[in-house]
């Protein structure tokens, strides 16, 4: 159907421009070296790019944490939020402007802690998004508090004797919420398999979740070490319809086969095991979208004028 | 006194005396058990009589629960309307004349001393004979409780008459006492029989005649055995009017001014903006968004608003609480927002469905940090259609956030007003897509005005994120105290600004005397009344009401330099001079009267009450009397 | 001439046509409106005098500022630092407001009637010019806002702008028309130019045409229906594509009634659904033209599922693709599409163990059906 948003004057303009990954750059990223953010904000330019995204026609929402600041190095428009809050303004903007391309930017604080009441309904409503889940498993910009997916055990400024309790499974989560229709884990170590599902997360028609696992270089620079060292402890989820990188062959070799339309099987392996499971979970894009079942008026403010005033009717006294 | 009626058949309305009484105001109770459709009765005799031309007040008697216990005094539920010759413009003082489908249902309206001394009664009096030993001790308990009342009540045997057209006279009665308040009142029964016929359309055509039967028969009923009626005279209006309740204007209003998209979560009693929003929008477009609690409604609609599109979010006190956040975002963003609080008594969760004025300085000053923004207070029914347009307004303009502060007397007052002549202008111009012109800065303030031009995530060239944190012109975090201080100046200017384009408020009576005073919001009627009565006895009082709370308008000071006295007259807590530890300086003080005191310099009292419900006009006269300075006398 | 029974019928069916394509309609002209809307507020902005403008600003405000507001202070507040309008620009501003003007809510511009004997394509290519004016009009806008308007190399803007001067993002906004032509006029394959961005056309022939005349138009991106039941344009209206369909204005059974459906699957089989193919017989009626039969074969040639791949003992038996359900079916093609999965992509036997890589391979292998279709574009 004819994006409304779009208007007579702004089609005016001829659009031929061809987009580079400069294109999408913002100022140099203050994150810390080695964090793996940096690895994120490079994949999504490159996405962006592959898809020839126009910039002024991409939105990048965040909340509040290290990987908020997101946003900021983009040259797209973006909204750098309030704390856990990302996925209502993202679910604001698409309603109203589905011609737009939204990307919520969260941590694991963001997410699955404060803003955990969004997450499970923005998964519910389905809007047409990519929602990435930044989890370094700390809160990092506060200095090393517990976040709710800090593994037992692990001391922080807050629990110093190590979290108390197990550590929450996003991914297992995502799943048990009802209209989840894509789920995938990727590691932003692997830059090829991170690049490839931020693209099948762009391409999917519904709310993309993607939850990546990334080191944080001053907190949790540990937490990941086996897995970036030894690729057999990375296990790749692959299957028809799947996420698959060649690129890979190889080097990771732990494969698992796993049909993404297969909900009971993604939360088999979404559970916690030794081994860090990457790919995509589950897809279904016949599940319902909220953005679908409501759009904004295509009358003209003329017309509105006269059809409300016809409902006024029924007041008439 | 309780007066035993001769049955009907043998009495003729001439073999008895008929007292009309012609008054210009007079307000009538119906209360029943929930779910006997008291409600509904009072509704089609409020839109008959608004027709007919008189003026109308209704409210509806809500019992706290959705289902109470029958035949308690809690449970009473019911509705109140009000009728005038001219303008009514609120819900008046006790009630004249009730209507009880039972004794304990009117004994609760009784406690709530909600009746007037010399009320005439009609009720039920199948109680009284009820097979049930328990139910007529109640009865009889019930009937000595308020024999020490002044009240003159008047058995009527309802179910017992509506058996002559219907088999279960509990659905039906509402129709017959409709019947019996058009004989006291005088409506136009033809009218009456059009109004009943819309209300039931969509259900089967034998409601209609079964009703139009019960109509009848209280109508005769009544002519043969009543000896009162009343005659309130119509000022005929030409002006074409709609009637409705303050949501239901909000809404409409919403709508007119362009609003597309209403983010809200259930609660009392704000609620049933989105539902009547919910049925326009379906008609033509637009986005009622139930979210999943208070603080994505607020996300959902500052998201809508920074994509370029129009929306606001309707709530009440506890959901403007979980808001607060979102509001100092916006304001912070500069992102236009209107905000809707449907005011209820407070805190915490207080009383859902009563009203109180209790969140404006939440409301003005309720944001952590420096959050300068405008708050704005309809005080009519007509008005709250009207400020979504402004508020609209004046949200892009200054992007800024408004907060439009209504309360559940408005929300839930039925009354008629001018049918809005819209226009097309009152729509918002479509969101500027043009590319930005090189150079140009997400927040170019103007050092004059604060004001800065908007731009629309789509409009190329503009590409930019917006922060919560400390920022300068370019939207680029502030590592400089500097640019905070200047940022801080220009979110404050364009207040100040806006201030400059108010006019100032114009005094109700003579702008010198002895006592002015100051109401907001949806006092005004009742205000305003209350003036009258008292410049009527003589009194040298005034009234001036203010819409604009945040900023307040010029030229206040100069005002009340008229007058020996200030005092603002609001629903929310004070301290009364003279309680217990209560000195001048620790006083707390009515909400309106803080702001006026800090910004005046002038001692401004403050008569204020939390009963849960309107005011009354003639308690505020009654303060009014007692606060007036002493030889001010005419 | 036709009958007036035919003129009822196809009165009836372009009343059918406009409703289901009621959506398209109103937002284009909502499109125009607002544009119009906001033009005449920019010149309002840009050189109203100040108590134009205050009056404007108390318009904007509504009622309820009367007496609050002082609307020309409002006004003021409000003056973006923007130069003045030339006056040449006003006057590009007017006339192109006055083109947007003509546009309002008119459904009739919507309805195209070929003259019998007509060109169906010029018929149609006539229409979008004229469409075209408003889209030149948002252009000269565009250019006169901006101060860069020149008579001589933007004029002709605020004439007819034929289809194929349109951007991307005009296509994208463009308005749905209803052909009304003589079945023996509906020769729609030169309208392939006018197939892209969000175009929909309903043509509406009268009488008999030739079997399929749309079974050239097929072509991945592009919807295109053939049928007789104007409910079923509800289909049109929402796809995502853009469309064509033909409504017969009666069921003759010398007419296929197909629909092809870019998101019903990958393949070209998969996204055409042939509810009704002409036997031999009955495209023999009438005047027998070898493109009849040329376009009956065609339809069916693209409608065809491939046979099933044979079964290789040991492994688990593959469905025969009628039985893969499509969704699946589109899955593996899209697997073997993007060469994964380690199947040798032009292998025409499937070497894989795996089943679903075999069928995808396999399907794969097929995938050169869609290729005459796609390179099948029509010429001018």
């Amino acid at each position: 159907m004819i994006s409304q948003s779009c208007g007579l004057l702004h089609a005016a303009h001829e659009d031929d421009r061809v987009f580079g990954m400069d294109d999408y750059q913002g100022p140099v990223a203050r994150w810390c070296s080695g964090c793996g953010d940096h690895s994120v904000l490079a994949a999504s330019q490159r996405l962006l790019s592959e898809r020839q995204l126009a910039p002024e026609s991409t939105v990048f929402v965040s909340g509040i944490g290290c990987s908020s600041r997101f946003p900021h190095y983009m040259k797209t428009y973006g909204f750098h939020g309030i704390h856990g809050r990302a996925l209502t303004i993202a679910t604001g903007v698409k309603l109203t402007r589905p011609d737009l391309d939204v990307f919520v930017v969260m941590g694991d604080g963001d997410c699955i802690s404060i803003g955990a009441g969004h997450w499970v309904h923005a998964v519910r409503y389905n809007v047409n998004m990519v929602a990435l889940l930044l989890d370094n498993e700390i809160y990092g910009l506060t200095k090393k508090q517990t976040s709710p997916t800090t593994p037992q055990g692990y001391g922080t400024n807050t629990q110093p004797r190590g979290s108390y309790l197990p550590a929450m499974n996003p991914l297992e989560a995502t799943l048990g919420i009802t209209n989840a229709s894509f789920v995938a884990q990727t590691a932003e170590w692997i830059p090829a398999h991170l690049f490839a599902t931020l693209k099948a997360a762009y391409d999917h028609e519904g709310f993309a979740f993607v939850r990546i696992l990334q080191r944080c270089p001053h907190f949790t620079a540990d937490l990941f070490e086996a897995a970036v060292k030894q690729p057999d402890l990375v296990e790749i989820l692959e299957g028809p319809g799947g996420i698959r990188v060649e690129s890979l062959d190889g080097i990771y070799d732990n494969k698992v086969e796993h049909d993404p339309s297969d909900l009971g099987g993604a939360r088999a392996l979404a559970q916690d095991s030794e081994v860090v499971r990457v790919g995509l979970f589950f897809k279904d894009e016949s599940r319902p979208r909220y953005d679908e079942t409501r759009s904004l008026s295509k009358h003209s403010a003329r017309e509105k004028i006269e059809i409300l005033d016809r409902e006024l009717e029924r007041y008439a006294v | 006194m309780a007066v035993k009626l001769p049955t009907v058949g043998d009495a003729t309305p001439t073999q008895h005396e008929i007292h009309t009484h012609a008054v210009a105001d007079k307000s009538v109770e119906i209360v029943s058990d929930s779910g006997e459709g008291a409600q509904k009765c009072g509704q089609i005799f409020g839109t008959v009589s608004a027709k007919m031309g008189n003026g109308v007040w209704t409210v509806e008697i809500i019992p706290a629960e959705v289902e109470p216990p029958p035949r308690s005094p809690a449970g009473a539920s019911g509705i109140r309307i009000r009728l005038g010759s001219d303008l009514v413009t609120n819900w008046g003082d006790e009630t004249n004349l009730v209507v009880a489908f039972n004794e304990q249902a009117l004994l609760g309206r009784h406690r709530l001393n909600a009746l007037a001394d010399d009320a005439t009664i009609l009720l039920e009096n199948m109680w009284a004979t009820h097979p049930d030993d328990a139910v007529r001790a109640q009865w009889e308990a019930g009937m000595e409780e308020l024999a020490g009342s002044g009240y003159r009540i008047i058995e009527v045997p309802m179910e017992e008459e509506c058996l002559a057209v219907v088999d279960n006279p509990r659905r039906g009665k509402n129709m017959f006492v409709l019947g019996m308040l058009s004989w006291i009142y005088h409506r136009d029964l033809d009218l009456t029989r059009e109004q009943i016929a819309e209300t039931f359309r969509k259900k089967a055509p034998e409601v209609t005649e079964r009703s139009h039967g019960l109509l009848d028969l209280g109508y005769t009923w009544a002519s043969q055995n009543l000896d009162f009626r009343y005659e309130i005279p119509a000022a005929q209006s030409d002006r074409p009017m709609v009637v409705m309740n303050g949501n239901e204007a909000i809404a409409f209003g919403a709508v007119a001014a362009g609003l597309e998209l209403a983010a809200m979560y259930p609660i009392t009693p704000a609620t049933s903006v989105s539902h009547m929003l919910g049925d326009v929008f379906e008609t033509f477009g637009g986005v009622v968004h139930q979210a999943e609690d208070e603080i994505a409604a607020a996300g959902v609609a500052v998201g809508a608003s920074y994509a370029g599109k129009c929306a606001f979010t309707i709530t009440s006190g506890p959901g403007l609480a979980l808001k607060t956040e979102f509001l100092g975002l916006a304001i912070m963003t500069e992102i236009p927002l209107v905000v809707v609080d449907v005011q209820r008594g407070g805190p915490s969760t207080g009383l859902p469905t009563k009203v109180e004025q209790s969140d404006l300085l939440a409301a003005v000053f309720g944001q952590p940090g420096d959050a300068p923004h405008v708050v704005v207070a309809p005080a009519t029914i007509e008005e709250c259609f009207h400020v979504m347009t402004s508020a609209r307004r004046i949200a892009e303009a200054l992007r800024t956030v408004v907060i439009v502060l209504s309360d559940a007397n408005l929300a839930t007052g039925v009354a008629p007003y001018p049918r809005p002549l819209m226009s097309e202008g009152w729509q918002s111009i479509p969101a500027d897509q043009r590319p930005i012109p090189e150079g140009l800065k997400p927040y170019d303030w103007d050092p004059a005005t604060g004001i800065s031009r908007r731009f629309i995530p789509g409009q190329v060239g503009g590409e930019h994120t917006v922060t919560g944190l400390a920022h300068d012109e370019g939207s680029k975090v502030a590592y400089d105290s500097a640019v905070n201080e200047r940022a801080s100046t220009m979110r404050s200017r364009k207040i100040a600004a806006f201030q400059s384009t108010l006019r100032p408020p114009v005094v109700n009576g003579d702008t010198t005397g002895d006592l002015l005073v100051v109401g907001w919001g949806s006092t005004k009627g009742a205000i305003e009344e209350a003036i009258d009565r008292a410049r009527g006895e003589g009194l040298r009082v005034s009234s001036l009401h203010l819409t604009f709370l945040s900023p307040l308008p010029p030229g206040l000071k100069e005002i009340f330099s008229g007058f020996t006295k200030v005092m603002t007259v609001e629903i929310n807590y004070s301290d009364k001079p003279g309680d217990p530890f209560i000195t001048e300086q620790n006083r707390r003080r009515g909400q309106l009267s803080w702001l006026l005191r800090s910004s005046t310099l002038v001692d401004v009292d403050c008569w204020t009450r939390v009963l849960g419900e309107p005011l009354r006009p003639g308690r505020i006269l009654a303060a009014i009397r007692e606060s007036i300075p002493r030889g001010g006398r005419a | 001439m036709p009958s007036e029974a035919v003129m009822d019928r196809t009165t009836d069916l372009t009343g059918r046509a406009l409703d289901s394509l009621k959506g398209r309609i109103d937002a284009f002209h909502a499109a125009v409106a607002a544009a119009e809307r906001e033009v005449a507020a920019e010149v309002l902005r840009r050189t109203g005098e100040e108590d134009v403008k205050g009056e404007q600003a108390l318009i904007e405000l509504g009622p309820f500022a009367v007496g609050r507001i002082d609307p020309d202070r409002f006004a003021q507040l409000l003056g973006v630092a923007e130069a003045p309008l030339t006056s040449e620009a006003v006057d590009v501003l007017s006339r192109a407001n006055s083109i947007l003007t003509g546009f309002r809510a008119e459904p009739e511009r919507h309805v195209v009637d070929v003259e019998p004997g007509g060109d169906l394509r010029d018929a149609v290519k006539a229409a979008l010019a004229d469409f075209g004016r408003a889209y030149g009009a948002a252009r000269a806008v565009e250019l006169a806002r901006a101060g860069t308007f020149d008579e001589v190399a933007h004029g002709h803007l605020l004439g007819p702008l034929p289809f194929r001067l349109w951007h991307r993002a005009e296509r994208q906004l463009a308005p749905p028309l209803i052909v009304r032509v003589r079945g023996e006029d509906c020769l729609p394959v030169g309208l392939g130019e006018f197939l892209d961005g969000n175009l929909v056309l309903v043509l509406i022939a009268g009488g008999p045409t030739t079997p399929a005349p749309l079974s050239r138009l097929i072509t991945p991106g592009t919807f295109v229906m053939q049928t007789a039941d104007p409910e079923s344009l509800s289909r049109l209206a929402e796809t995502e594509h853009p469309g064509v369909a033909i409504l017969f204005d009666e069921d003759r059974p010398g007419q296929a009634h197909f629909v092809h459906d870019p998101d019903a699957g990958e393949a070209t089989w998969g996204r055409l659904t042939v509810d009704r193919m002409p036997s031999e017989a009955e495209v023999g009626r009438g005047r027998r033209v070898p493109m009849w039969v040329e376009e009956v074969e065609h339809l069916r040639a693209l409608a065809e599922a491939p046979p099933a791949p044979v079964s290789t003992p040991g492994t688990p038996s593959v469905a025969v693709p009628d039985a893969v359900p499509q969704e699946r079916r589109a899955a593996a093609t899209k697997v073997g599409a993007a060469g994964g999965s380690g199947v040798a992509e032009t292998s025409p036997e499937p070497t894989s163990v795996d089943p679903v890589d075999r069928l995808a391979a396999w399907l794969l292998s097929q995938a050169d059906l869609d290729g005459p279709a796609a390179s099948g574009a029509p010429e001018e």
